[in-house]
């Protein structure tokens, strides 16, 4: 195993020093592969600070360009990016901000045809979506590949997460057996989203990302995490396994994506309404 | 007796009046259920309920001062 050189040294000073941490924690990150599934709003500080902390690999999914909409939460694309594929846009980022980390993108649409494929080299996985379609799809292709998912969802002043760990704790299909059916919930780009709301969660997401990796501390496995930005507070609710979850229950029925349509594509936003 | 009840996600427009969190007052033995009726939230829009930080069904008993968390999944990124 390569040990850190001095520059390593110097860049991951303020983490190293910390007991829990280590070099032995840094070692980790470096040999991690992290596949972050969006590269907006939740998708920019998540891949930013992973970036940041020398995670060895961090692969990009987005079949996205970045909009100037996009701009007021989505902080690792700027102005001059408009256009641009949201993966090149961020994978620039990531590497300007760190040369050692290791940056893969998939300008493409994650679907159920490519969703083993791209889980398939990378230890953690991120859902940094903006959808329920690929929520679903996401969260049940990473269970069925053994990847802990670090899960987590926005919308106006709230965010909701959780950790699944595969075959340990709940998995988010425990909890919401079965997606809402199109055009009940409203999405960001309908209901709006304050910018701060993915920045706190995606960076609490990175956190879980690094206990995963280092093994330290607590994840948010069997628990669910809202954040209300509105009242400024955290609530926590235990979460336990369903035996009846179609997807880790005892008597599955979900056992491979066949489920999940493919070429799905969340539909354009209604232009905003005249006064 | 008063219970609490705050909506997040979706549900957060589906209390009566379109507010997300209130005080309501119930009698002895109101269940979850009893009390989302009574603040006008359609069963059908609610995923998940919490009280005392733990998942709890619709026929869970209530007690006074208890606040109960009404969730729909969020799905924005």
């Amino acid at each position: 195993m390569p040990l850190l050189n001095e520059e390593e040294i110097r860049r991951y000073s303020r983490q190293i020093i910390v007991p829990e941490f280590g070099v032995a924690g840094q070692m980790k990150l470096g040999k991690g592969k992290v596949l972050v599934v969006g590269a907006g709003g939740l998708g920019s500080p998540v891949a930013l600070y992973l970036a940041a902390a020398g995670v060895g690999t961090i692969g990009l999914v987005d079949m996205d360009v970045v909009d100037l909409s996009n701009l007021q939460r989505q902080v690792i694309h700027g102005t001059g990016d408009v256009g641009r594929p949201k993966v090149e846009s961020a994978a620039e980022k990531l590497r300007r901000l760190n040369p050692h980390v290791y940056v893969e993108t998939h300008h493409v649409a994650f679907g159920p045809d490519n969703a083993m494929d791209l889980l398939a080299p990378y230890d953690v996985v991120v859902d940094a979506v903006d959808n329920f379609h690929a929520r679903y799809l996401l969260h049940d292709a990473s269970y069925l590949a053994g990847k802990p998912l670090v899960e987590a969802g926005v919308l106006r002043f709230e965010g909701l997460m959780t950790t699944v760990v595969p075959r340990k704790g709940a998995c988010y299909r425990c909890v919401f057996p079965e997606p809402p059916p199109p055009g009940t919930i409203p999405t960001c780009q309908e209901a709006g989203i304050i910018g701060p709301i993915p920045g706190v969660m995606g960076t609490l997401q990175a956190m879980e990302v690094i206990k995963l990796l280092t093994g330290i501390g607590e994840t948010l496995s069997g628990r669910l995490l809202i954040f209300d930005g509105l009242g400024a507070s955290f609530r926590e609710v235990a979460i336990a396994r369903n035996p009846k979850c179609p997807l880790c229950g005892e008597h599955p029925t979900i056992k491979d994506l066949s489920g999940h349509a493919a070429g799905w594509v969340c539909p354009p936003p209604a232009p905003p309404a005249t006064p | 007796m008063r219970i609490k009840i705050k909506a997040f996600g979706t549900t957060y427009h589906l209390m009566r009046g379109g507010r997300e969190s209130g005080e309501f007052e119930l009698p002895p033995d109101a269940t979850v259920e009893d009390a989302l009726q009574v603040a006008g939230i359609d069963l059908q829009d609610v995923w998940i309920t919490s009280v005392g930080g733990q998942q709890v069904k619709l026929d869970h008993l209530l007690k006074e001062g208890d606040e109960i968390l009404v969730f729909s999944p969020v799905g924005g990124g």
